[in-house]
Order: structure tokens, then sequence, then C-alpha cells
């Protein structure tokens, strides 16, 4: 339907030939143009959601793997280990040392240490940690605390280093340590490194866990021996 | 505003939800797929791992037969499958090292959404007298 635009300014009557629309097409293009800038901006939001998921996600795993990685290289060079739970020590260990003190792991497989008390995020839940004890008696503790797993490297009273690896949120950590899991043919001890965490951060309670497990065995790398033996 | 206008503006603006609708779709694959790649990694480095604690004469094609899948990789991966083969340059005619060896091939196979197989493979070599734990070698991930 075309309707021809008339004009009355006075006494004067002007027709043009611009098109006309009533105020019902009018608002009608106006509801129809919001509900479209609507969905737009609905679908920029949504993909602005999914760029930061997709970003923290990386970061996550790139997290996890230096935490691995790290978890790996620190119980290679590690002599003896231990998991303390709060005030008690879970390692293995003799039962005779103070809590300051790693001990060497024993060989026995049949001593299995595992913190089995996950670690919420939550203040109230027992700390722990993990703490290795290289040859030249410099000791490293792995703690959860703040949603992270920090590393501290000391030498004595000294802290040489510090690291951070951020967790997803609600993770829960724990560590084990063993001689052997599944042959028992091991001939060294073995930690682990357990970690779980929701696969999504919306509706957490509805959605499973992800469960991750880093093994490590100690005495692979024996290279400040070697060095040892080259200087001599 | 003709009803050809407003349908063509209707399936343009249509065809951009759907396109949008599968970056999400594709975005939620690449999550997952990242995640699943990275417990196969973490399966693989763990086995190679284990065969590294062993002593050296105990590295055998039978002991790495043994060892079966975890929980977390069955939980994540269905219908994963665990291959493990160790090779004994002293049984292998072909190989060109004197120094005895033995290489350790560790792979992870699982059939992803679409269909196309996926796999993480790790290998390692074992060598003998560094220590009663012995030492993994140099690490080739593909």
């Amino acid at each position: 339907m075309i309707r021809i635009c008339r004009m009355t300014v006075g006494k004067q009557r002007y027709a043009t030939n611009r098109r006309a629309v009533s105020l019902i097409e009018m608002l009608v293009v106006i509801t129809l143009v919001s509900g479209a800038m609507a969905a737009m901006g609905m679908l920029l939001h949504g993909v602005w959601r999914v760029q930061h998921a997709m970003d923290e996600h990386r970061i996550t795993l790139d997290t996890l793997q230096r935490l691995s990685t790290q978890f790996r290289t620190d119980v290679h060079l590690a002599s003896s280990a231990a998991i303390r739970i709060g005030e008690q020590s879970a390692g293995v260990n003799s039962a005779s040392q103070s809590d300051e003190t790693a001990e060497p792991a024993s060989r026995n497989p049949d001593e299995v240490a595992d913190s089995s008390t996950s670690s919420p995020p939550n203040s109230s839940s027992p700390r722990q940690s993990f703490t290795l004890t290289l040859p030249d008696h410099k000791q490293i503790d792995y703690q959860v605390s703040g949603g992270s797993v920090k590393r501290t490297l000391r030498d004595g009273d000294n802290i040489v280093a510090r690291e951070d690896y951020l967790l997803p949120s609600d993770a829960v950590v724990k560590w084990e340590i063993t001689s052997s899991d599944f042959n028992r043919q091991q001939s060294g001890w073995q930690a682990s490194l357990l970690i779980s965490y929701p696969r999504t951060n919306r509706l957490q309670e509805f959605s499973g866990r992800r469960e991750l497990r880093v093994d490590a065995t100690a005495g692979l790398q024996k290279s400040e021996f070697r060095l040892i033996e080259n200087k001599l | 505003m003709t009803v050809l206008e407003v349908t063509v503006a209707l399936t343009l603006l249509g065809l951009g939800m759907v396109l949008t609708a599968q970056v999400f779709t594709q975005c939620a694959r690449q999550h997952l797929a990242s995640e699943q790649a990275l417990v196969a990694q973490w399966e693989a480095a763990n086995v190679l791992e284990h065969l590294a604690g062993l002593r050296y004469e105990e590295v055998t094609s039978e002991a790495a037969q043994a060892i079966q899948p975890s929980p977390q990789l069955h939980a994540a991966l269905h219908d994963a499958t665990l291959h493990i083969s160790v090779v004994d340059s002293a049984k292998n005619e072909s190989s060109d090292t004197t120094a005895p060896h033995k290489r350790i091939h560790v792979e992870v196979n699982w059939p992803a959404e679409e269909g196309s197989p996926h796999s993480v493979s790790l290998t390692g070599w074992k060598l003998p007298g560094f220590s009663d734990s012995g030492n993994a070698a140099p690490e080739v991930a593909r």
C-alpha cells in the first residue's frame, strides 16, 4: 500500500512523492529493530563470555601443565617426601620425627600415605602440605591455600623461590605417596598429585568433576650426583 | 518496507544467529577436546613414569601389558585405549646404536565426537646401569 504524503502549511496544500508510513507501521518497525538489536546484544555478550571462558580455560590448562612438570621435576630430584595434614604428618616416614623434618620415604610397598581429606577452598578445612627434601637438604613445600597451590623452595630458613599455581574454582587437591600401585615391581617410591575440579563454573553442584592425576617417580634425575662426580 | 525486504532482513539475522550458535558449539567442543587431550597426555606420562621407575631388566612387554588405564582416563574418555610397546635394542637387529636401551612407546587413542580418532603418544628410552630406579631419557611427545 502506497500513500502520498500531503502537507498543509497555512492555506497552502502540498503534495509530495515521499512515501508515508503510519504510526502503527513505525511502532512495528521500532519493535522489530529493538528485538533484533537485543538479540545481537545477547549474542555479543555470549561471544564475550565464551571468549572469557576460553581464555580462562587455556590459562587453567597451562597452569596445570606447569604444575605437573614442576611436580615431576621436584619428585625426580627428591630423596624423601612427606604429606602433612594440619598438625599431623601423614608421610611415608617414621613417626618419631618432628613435623618440621621430612623423612626418607620408605620402600615398603604396603605403606601408602594419602591425604584423603580433601581440601575445599574454605578456610575451615585443615591445611595440608606436601614436602620434598632434596639431597642437598633443601626443602620444597607444596601447600594449598587461597585457591592455589603454593610451592616454596627453602634452603634452611631462607626462602629461595616461591611460586603460585592458580587452580580452577572449587578445585580439590590431594597427594599420595606410594611405593607401588600396579604390579609391585617398583624399585623406588612414587608421589602422586590428584586434582579434581568441576567441569563447568555454572551449576557446579550438578556438573561432574574432572579428575586429573600426576604420578612421579623419585630418583630419576641424578644430575647433581653426576656433577659432583665430575668435579672430583 | 515490502515483504521481500522483511524476509531478506530476517534471513540475514537468522543466518548470523546460526553462525554465532555454531561458534558457541565449536568453542564448547574445543573446551572438551583440550581437556580430553590433557587427560590423555597425563595418562601417557604417568605410564612412562611407572615404567621409568622399574629396573632396566623389569621393563618388558609383559610388564607393559600389565598396566591398565587409570580410572581418571576412563572417566574422561570412556572408549579410550592404551597401547604400550617396549622395544629392546638387544633383540632389535635393526637398531643402529651400540648402547643398550629400551624404547618405550605409549599411545592413548580415543574416538572423537566427529568420528575421527584422536591419539596422544609419548616415547621414552630406558638406559641400563644408571640407578636402581632407572632413568627416563628425554621424551618425545607428538
